[in-house]
């Protein structure tokens, strides 16, 4: 399916990374378009006008509308999962490989991934964990989930606890209370 | 709270293994021995080599140190701690010097155990950490 873009340049990256991973194709000939507020409407075909502020609503609203798009014979795509994360005003797709540590900060949930750059999320803690448990994330406390391709050593600590070092040469802890489910994860 | 509940779950069992010393002590050595006073002893030293060893080794593990300099650091610090613990106890003056070295150097073997297993347990994790990271990527 065609789909034409009428946005600023930062939101138009992004679209145009989420609608290619799923097979469809941004052309001007298109018959639907995504038109950011405030830019002029085309005069045919059907017009979805989008707040640049609520991209969430925008993506969530995608991802629905075309579900059904993408059962179809072809080979699903093999671009990995990604989660939509805000820097200042700009939202862009993150890989989920990209993520080194999920963590509550000030009641919000940040991403910190190997390009140096930290994304809030939308998700709850609870909701990421369950999300990811299969992509190789592991809860280790209350306010952290850690991508385990990203753990460099892991240093048995005081009073039971485990210390990781991550590739971001950061280190966090995993309590005693997380401790088993996560040796369980490893396999031990 | 749940720090000191955590310290205090490490200790009992290290200091349990020298209340054991004690009992053994009294039943087939001296008889004679105060069995409450031994145990309170031994259950500090046991405490103390089994912590302090266990947390130098994770120490020098944190900072990067090899095996066997990871080991040193165990005996190191269990060295001066058990040393420490003898000035107190007075043990120079009541046994001299030599019952001092021999202890310490008894303590020495316990602190290397300790760390052997500590790093067999290092080791252990380490591995299965790069086993289920290579599962991960060969998922991919």
């Amino acid at each position: 399916m065609k789909i034409k873009l009428i946005c600023s340049n930062s939101f138009e990256l992004l679209l145009r990374e989420f609608l290619e991973a799923r097979n469809f194709i941004i052309a001007d000939d298109a018959e639907l378009t995504l038109v950011e507020r405030g830019k002029p409407l085309p005069e045919d075909g059907v017009s979805i006008v989008f707040n640049p502020d609520q991209m969430e609503q925008l993506i969530t609203l995608l991802k629905n509308l075309f579900a059904g798009e993408n059962r179809t014979n072809k080979k699903e795509s093999s671009l990995p999962e990604h989660l939509l994360g805000q820097t200042g005003d700009n939202y862009e797709l993150i890989n989920y490989q990209d993520i080194i540590l999920l963590e509550t900060e000030l009641g919000d949930i940040y991403a910190r991934t190997n390009r140096g750059k930290d994304y809030r999320i939308k998700e709850k803690l609870y909701e990421l964990e369950e999300l990811l448990a299969d992509e190789g994330f592991i809860r280790i406390n209350k306010s952290n989930i850690v991508n385990i391709l990203h753990i460099n050593e892991i240093v048995p600590w005081f009073n039971g606890r485990l210390l990781l070092k991550l590739n971001n040469h950061k280190e966090v802890e995993v309590s005693r209370s997380y401790a088993g489910d996560f040796k369980e994860f490893l396999g031990l | 709270m749940d720090k000191l509940k955590g310290y205090i779950i490490n200790l009992i069992p290290a200091g349990m293994v020298g209340v054991a010393v004690a009992i053994f002590e009294y039943l087939f050595l001296n008889r004679a021995s105060n069995l409450l006073e031994s145990s309170i002893i031994y259950f500090v030293f046991g405490a103390v080599i089994g912590t302090v060893s266990a947390v130098c080794y994770s120490w020098a593990r944190y900072k990067g140190f090899s095996t066997i300099k990871s080991y040193l650091a165990s005996m190191l610090g269990n060295g001066i701690s058990v040393f420490m613990l003898l000035m107190i106890l007075r043990t120079h003056q009541a046994y001299g010097w030599e019952a001092v070295i021999s202890i310490i150097l008894i303590t020495q073997v316990l602190a290397l155990m300790i760390s052997y297993f500590e790093n067999r347990y290092y080791t252990d994790i380490n591995e299965s950490l790069e086993e289920k990271k290579q599962n991960l990527n060969r998922e991919r």
